[in-house]
């Protein structure tokens, strides 16, 4: 198994990168350095000598030597065995300035990298090469890298090559015209990392957002902040702590209805109460009907009713009462029917049905009978009520279900749309298709 | 948000609960009294307050 390389100035593991198609450098994670081969160099470097430069190539272990390339204004490592160089941070942009070309990598086949230069040599997630070393693209872009620091996990946000344009105030350090340096900016939110890599600097700073409000109280600002606009990159999401409480009390309730809905439907008697039929002739003045008196027994519980008639290309209205025999109390309820059929243009058609299943709701205990009157254009009509006691209704929980999931996903897009908001001028931006980093690869 | 999300599950499920155990549902039921005895006897006696309001001259 091949000993993993390692940087030749800080040591730390080195990782492997493709940056185009068959072009494969070596990046320090740590240092920020990187190994290019020669030949995948798309500028000359115009070295005039070279000193020995006191490190080892992570390739080969042999020497390097320090070339002094574009009259002493750039100083690149390269391997006295197999030619690879290495560039400390800054040095590949310093290149780009000097040569004048922006894409400094040769493209080349794919079959013509060295010999496993695409497996990953050391971490699983790799930190990713900043865009003014690859020289084709931001690496960033294309992978999400994270940073784990005191427990928190920093998730990539954007890299950028800002150019200083003017200079204004009083600075610790030397600042001019033209300075660029790499920013990657990773959040936890509401905490924030930046790293800028200068030519010969790496600074690294922590942030932390905080509402408009505290800063004006801090600074003891007359008035009020202005409104805030848009979201920012650190900006916690009020949302996303409340999503998950959300769908803890969502599952509390939905399971207790769903149980609920198991334990009555486990018990219910679904208990026959009366059955019968009636014939009703259109030449009839009269065309109520009163059945038997029969029992409601056990707690209140709903009744299922059920009609079947021999409707056939006809209507009827059947008016029902449910009257108490012992008080002088009646529930009145009734349903409409009609069933037509026929064949046209070649297709058959139906449209309604003679039969109808409908819940009287709440029916207390006790001696019942039922009137019916039906109202039809049908010279006979004939149906049958099958009355049925405490029977389960699924729709109820399915109803319950559905009004408790309708905040929850309210809730969930507002958080989503949050999230999207922030991520919008990222390097990730998020589409409703899912994940950034499915979208991007 | 979380809070009277807490609430509001609370009452559908306790509204639910009590729907199963009651037997409620939405069916237009009218809660009459008043109703003569003589019904029995002549079911013409008493007018459903369902009926005489519909008509239904539907069909292709």
């Amino acid at each position: 198994m091949a000993e993993p390389m390692s940087c030749p100035k800080c040591k730390a593991p080195l990782e492997s990168h493709m940056i185009s198609e068959g072009v494969v450098v070596f990046h320090c994670p740590s240092c920020f350095g990187a190994l290019y081969e020669t030949e995948d160099l798309g500028v000359p470097l115009n070295a005039a000598g070279s000193k020995p430069s006191g490190c080892a190539c992570p390739r080969c272990r042999k020497p390097m030597e320090t070339l002094t390339a574009y009259e002493g204004m750039l100083e690149v490592d390269r391997c006295t065995e197999c030619a690879a160089l290495w560039f400390d941070a800054g040095e590949l942009q310093i290149l780009r300035r000097l040569s004048g070309k922006e894409d400094l990598v040769k493209k080349r086949a794919a079959a013509a990298k060295p010999a496993g230069a695409t497996k990953k040599t050391t971490m699983d997630e790799p930190a990713p090469v900043p865009p003014e070393m690859s020289g084709m693209r931001n690496i960033d872009e294309i992978r999400s890298p994270t940073i784990e620091l005191d427990g928190r996990v920093y998730h990539h946000f954007q890299t950028s090559v800002p150019v200083t344009t003017s200079v204004l105030g009083e600075f610790p350090w030397i600042a001019k015209v033209g300075d660029t340096a790499r920013m990657r900016d990773f959040i936890s939110p509401p905490y924030l990392l930046s790293h800028e890599v200068a030519e010969k600097e790496s600074t690294w700073s922590a942030g932390e957002y905080l509402e408009p409000e505290e800063v004006w109280t801090a600074f003891a600002l007359p008035g009020s902040p202005p409104p805030k606009t848009g979201v920012s990159p650190a900006q916690p999401n009020p949302w996303a702590d409340q999503v998950p409480s959300i769908l803890v009390s969502f599952a509390l309730a939905a399971a207790a209805c769903v149980g609920a809905y198991l334990y009555f439907a486990s018990t219910a008697s679904q208990a026959a109460v009366f059955e019968g039929g009636f014939s009703v002739a259109a030449a009839e003045p009269e065309r109520s009907r009163v059945t038997e008196v029969f029992e409601v027994k056990g707690r209140v519980s709903n009744l299922q009713v059920k009609l079947d008639t021999n409707l056939d290309g006809q209507w009827a209205s059947i008016g029902m009462a449910l009257i108490d025999a012992d008080t002088d109390r009646a529930l009145d309820f009734g349903r409409d029917l009609s069933y037509y059929h026929g064949y046209e243009d070649g297709e058959s058609w139906s449209e309604g049905s003679a039969r109808s299943t409908f819940y009287v709701p709440s029916v207390h205990p006790g001696r019942y009978y039922l009137r019916v009157e039906p109202e039809t254009d049908s010279p006979a009509l004939s149906f049958r009520v099958a009355v049925t006691r405490d029977v389960p209704l699924t729709r109820l929980p399915l109803i319950a279900l559905a009004l408790l999931a309708l905040p929850v996903v309210w809730a969930v897009m507002r958080r989503d749309a949050f999230e999207g908001s922030r991520w919008m001028e990222s390097d990730h931006p998020r589409s409703s298709a899912g994940d950034d980093d499915e979208d991007d690869e | 948000m979380s809070r009277w999300y807490r609430f509001y599950a609370f009452s559908i499920a306790a509204a639910c609960v009590w729907a199963l155990y009651t037997g409620w549902w939405i069916t237009p039921v009218e809660r009459v009294s008043g109703v003569p005895k003589s019904v029995r006897d002549n079911p013409g006696s008493y007018r459903s307050h369902y009926s005489g309001h519909h008509r239904y001259y539907g069909g292709k």
